[in-house]
C-alpha cells in the first residue's frame, strides 16, 4: 500500500498514534504530545486520513461548542505505519556508524 | 480580560473565514480546528492555533484556484465566475462592475488623476509627441498660459511663462514685457536664460536693480565657462583668463550679499498656480527645481589666487595687506553662503597664523572657531546628502511601480473596453439580464478588469507619497520634498526601457508579470473546468 512521505514530524504523529492504538485521539491533544502548531499538525492529519490510514470521527459536545474531531489509525494503517516505521528505523540503524564490539 | 477574549474571538473569526474560502475536502478539518479552538490553554496559543489553521485553509484555498483537477474552494464554485456560456453570469458581472466602479471611483480622488496623468506621461515621450522639446508634455500648458497672460496683461503669469518655455526667443521675449509690465520683477532676467543676443543687457539691468549681489557676476562666469566649453578651450590657471572672467569674479567677491531669488518665484508660483487653477504636477513649481549654475570651481580657483598673493604678501613682511586679502575670502564666503568651505578653512587658518604673529588671541580663537563650525556645517550637508540618496533610492521603488502601472493600465482597460463592444455587438442589445458571451471573452473581460483595478491601485500607492507636495507648495509655499519630486516626475516622463541597469523596475515587472500569470491561470482553469461541465452535459 502507497504511504504518504515519512517527514520527522509525520513520524512524530504516528509514534503518538502507536503508543495508544485503540484510543480516539483529539487534535489539541496530539498538538501537545508532538508539539506541533496547527499549522504543521493538520496537514499531516490530512494527508494520512487521505490515504485511508486514519479514521476519524466527529464527537458531540454540550450545547453551544462546537462538535469535536477525533482520530486513530485504522486497521490498515496500524500494518502499515508499524512496517514503515520499522523499516524508518531499520534506515536509521544502518546509517549510524557501528562502534567497535557492538552487535549488529 | 477583555483583550484575552478578544484574541479567541479573533482566532475564531480567522477560523470561520478559512472555512467559507476553503475547498468542500477541507472545510471539515476547518471544522474541527475550530471545534478544538475552545480545550486550548491560554488566549495567545488560542490565536497562535487560529492563525495556523486559517493559513491551512487559505492554502488549500490557493492551490484549489490554481491547480487543474483540484476541487474548487465552495466559496467560487456552482455559480463560478466562467460558468459555461448563457446569460453572463451575475458572479462574473458583479466582478467586472465592481472593478470599473471602483476604478470609476478612484478617479474621483484628485491624487489618484495626478498620478494617473504622470504614470502616462511616458507614452508621449514612447510616441515621440513633440520631439524639439525636452518637456514635450508641458510647453503646450506654457504657451496658453503666456497667451492668457498677455490678452489679461498679466506680469506675473507672463513671468512665471518666461521661466518654464523651452524656446529661449519666446522666453526672452515674455520676460522682457512682463518686467516692461512691472519692473519690480526684473529678478525674472535671472531665471529665464535669455538669448545671447540680450544677455549682456539683462545682466547689466540686473546688476543696476540688485546692486550688491554676486548672482549676476557668477551669471556673467558660468557663461563664459559655457563658450569655453563651445570652443574646447579649458583654461585652468587664473592668470590665462581674460579680462570679462577676471572682472566678473572680482565683481562676485566683493558683493554683499547671494541671492539666488529662489523665493522670489516659489511666491511667483503660488501666486500664479493659485490665480490660474494649476494642477498639474509637471507645470506647478517647475520653474524652481532648476536653481542658478554656481561656478564653484571658479569660485576656489580665484579664491586660492586670492589666499596666494596674501601668502606673497606675508612672505614680504606685509602683514596688514596680506589679513586684508585672506579677509576679502572670507568675507565673500560668508556673504555668498559658504559654496566653497575649503576655501573659507584655509582662509580662516592663514589669517589666525598672522593674528598669531601679531599676538592677537582674540581674532586667533574667533577665527579657529569659524573653521571649526565650516567643518561641522561641512559634515552636516554630508550627512544630508547621504539621507537624500537614501530618499532616492526609495523614491525610485515607486517610480518603478508607478511606471509598470502606467504601461499596464491602458493595456488592460482597452481589453475591458474590447470585451464589452464585443459583448454588446454579439448580443445587438442593451439589456445587461439577456447578454451572453462567450467563456474566453468573459475570461479576458474578468482578468482586464482585476488588471485595471490592481493597476489603478498602484498607481494612486506609488504617487501618494508624492500627490500632497503640489499642493502643500500651492498652499503653504513649503518647498520640501519639490527636488525628490522633480526626479520622479523626470523618470516617469522617460520610456520605460532604456539602456542601463533598472534593478527596482525589473523586480516590479517580475511580480506584476507573476499576477497576470496567476490570474490567466485562473481564469484558463476555470474555462477547462466550464467545457468539461458541458462535456458532461453534452454526453
Amino acid at each position: 500500500m502507497k504511504i504518504p512521505r515519512l517527514s520527522p514530524q509525520t513520524l512524530r504523529v504516528l509514534e503518538q498514534f502507536l503508543d495508544r492504538p485503540v484510543a480516539w485521539r483529539y487534535g489539541y491533544e496530539l498538538s501537545q504530545a508532538t508539539r506541533l502548531k496547527s499549522g504543521t499538525l493538520y496537514p499531516i492529519l490530512m494527508r494520512l486520513a487521505d490515504y485511508s490510514l486514519l479514521e476519524t470521527k466527529w464527537v458531540a459536545t454540550e450545547d453551544g461548542v462546537p462538535p469535536r474531531h477525533t482520530y486513530r489509525l485504522t486497521l490498515t494503517g496500524l500494518e502499515t505505519v508499524r512496517a514503515a516505521l520499522a523499516e524508518q528505523r531499520l534506515k536509521r540503524k544502518m546509517r549510524r556508524p557501528v562502534l567497535v564490539g557492538e552487535k549488529v | 480580560m477583555i483583550r484575552s477574549s478578544f484574541q479567541r474571538w479573533l482566532a475564531r473569526i480567522l477560523l470561520v473565514l478559512g472555512i467559507r474560502i476553503a475547498p468542500r475536502h477541507a472545510t471539515q478539518w476547518g471544522q474541527a480546528m475550530l471545534g478544538e479552538l475552545a480545550e486550548v490553554k491560554g488566549e495567545w496559543a488560542a490565536l497562535m492555533w487560529g492563525l495556523g489553521g486559517a493559513g491551512v485553509l487559505a492554502k488549500h484555498a490557493l492551490l484549489a484556484l490554481i491547480l487543474r483537477g483540484r476541487e474548487a474552494p465552495a466559496f467560487f464554485s456552482g455559480e463560478g465566475f466562467f460558468a459555461k456560456e448563457g446569460a453572463m453570469r451575475r458572479a462574473s458581472l458583479s466582478m467586472i462592475g465592481a472593478c470599473m466602479g471602483a476604478f470609476l471611483l478612484f478617479l474621483l480622488v484628485p491624487t489618484f488623476r495626478q498620478g494617473l496623468g504622470v504614470s502616462l506621461a511616458q507614452w508621449r515621450m514612447t510616441f515621440d509627441v513633440a520631439p524639439h522639446s525636452p518637456w514635450p508634455e508641458t510647453d503646450p500648458a506654457f504657451y496658453a498660459l503666456a497667451s492668457r497672460a498677455e490678452q489679461n496683461h498679466d506680469a506675473d503669469a507672463m513671468a512665471f511663462a518666461a521661466v518654464n518655455i523651452f524656446e529661449r526667443s519666446e522666453r526672452t521675449r515674455l520676460a522682457q514685457e512682463a518686467v516692461q509690465l512691472n519692473p519690480s520683477l526684473t529678478w525674472i532676467y535671472a531665471r529665464a536664460y535669455p538669448t545671447p543676443d540680450n544677455f549682456a543687457a539683462w545682466i547689466q539691468k540686473l546688476k543696476q536693480w540688485d546692486p550688491g549681489n554676486a548672482l549676476p557676476y557668477f551669471m556673467e562666469v558660468v557663461n563664459i565657462d559655457l563658450a569655453q566649453a563651445r570652443t574646447r578651450k579649458f583654461i585652468r590657471d587664473v592668470d590665462q583668463e581674460s579680462a570679462d572672467w577676471t572682472n566678473a569674479m572680482a565683481g562676485a567677491f566683493r558683493s554683499s550679499k547671494f541671492d539666488d531669488y529662489q523665493q522670489r518665484l516659489v511666491e511667483l508660483d503660488r501666486k500664479v498656480a493659485a490665480r490660474y487653477g494649476l494642477a498639474d504636477p509637471y507645470v506647478v513649481a517647475r520653474g524652481i527645481r532648476f536653481l542658478p549654475a554656481i561656478p564653484y570651481y571658479d569660485i576656489s580657483r580665484f579664491g586660492e589666487s586670492i589666499l596666494q598673493s596674501g601668502d606673497n604678501l606675508r612672505s614680504s613682511g606685509d602683514l596688514n595687506d596680506a589679513l586684508e586679502k585672506y579677509w576679502e575670502v572670507i568675507h565673500f564666503e560668508d556673504a555668498a553662503g559658504v559654496p566653497t568651505p575649503e576655501l573659507l578653512k584655509v582662509a580662516c587658518y592663514r589669517s589666525a597664523a598672522v593674528y598669531q604673529t601679531k599676538g592677537d588671541s582674540t581674532q586667533v580663537e574667533l577665527l579657529s572657531y569659524l573653521a571649526n563650525n565650516t567643518t561641522r556645517t561641512e559634515n552636516e550637508r554630508t550627512a544630508a546628502g547621504r539621507q537624500w540618496l537614501f530618499a532616492m533610492t526609495l523614491n525610485h521603488w515607486n517610480e518603478a511601480v508607478m511606471k509598470i502601472s502606467g504601461l499596464l493600465l491602458p493595456v488592460f482597460g482597452s481589453l475591458l473596453l474590447v470585451c464589452v463592444l464585443m459583448i454588446f455587438a454579439r448580443n445587438r442589445s442593451l439589456r445587461i439580464g439577456s447578454l451572453r458571451a462567450s467563456g474566453g471573452t468573459l475570461a479576458v473581460g474578468v482578468v482586464s478588469a482585476v488588471g485595471l483595478l490592481l493597476s489603478s491601485a498602484l498607481v494612486y500607492v506609488s504617487y501618494r507619497p508624492f500627490g500632497g507636495i503640489v499642493g502643500q507648495f500651492v498652499r503653504t509655499g513649503n518647498d520640501g520634498g519639490i527636488l525628490q519630486f522633480d526626479d520622479f516626475l523626470d523618470y516617469a516622463q522617460w520610456p520605460l526601457f532604456k539602456p542601463g541597469p533598472n534593478y527596482p523596475l525589473h523586480f516590479w515587472l517580475v511580480v506584476i508579470g507573476a499576477c497576470v500569470v496567476i490570474l490567466l491561470a485562473i481564469a484558463g482553469r476555470h474555462l477547462h473546468h466550464r467545457s468539461r461541465v458541458r462535456v458532461q452535459l453534452d454526453g
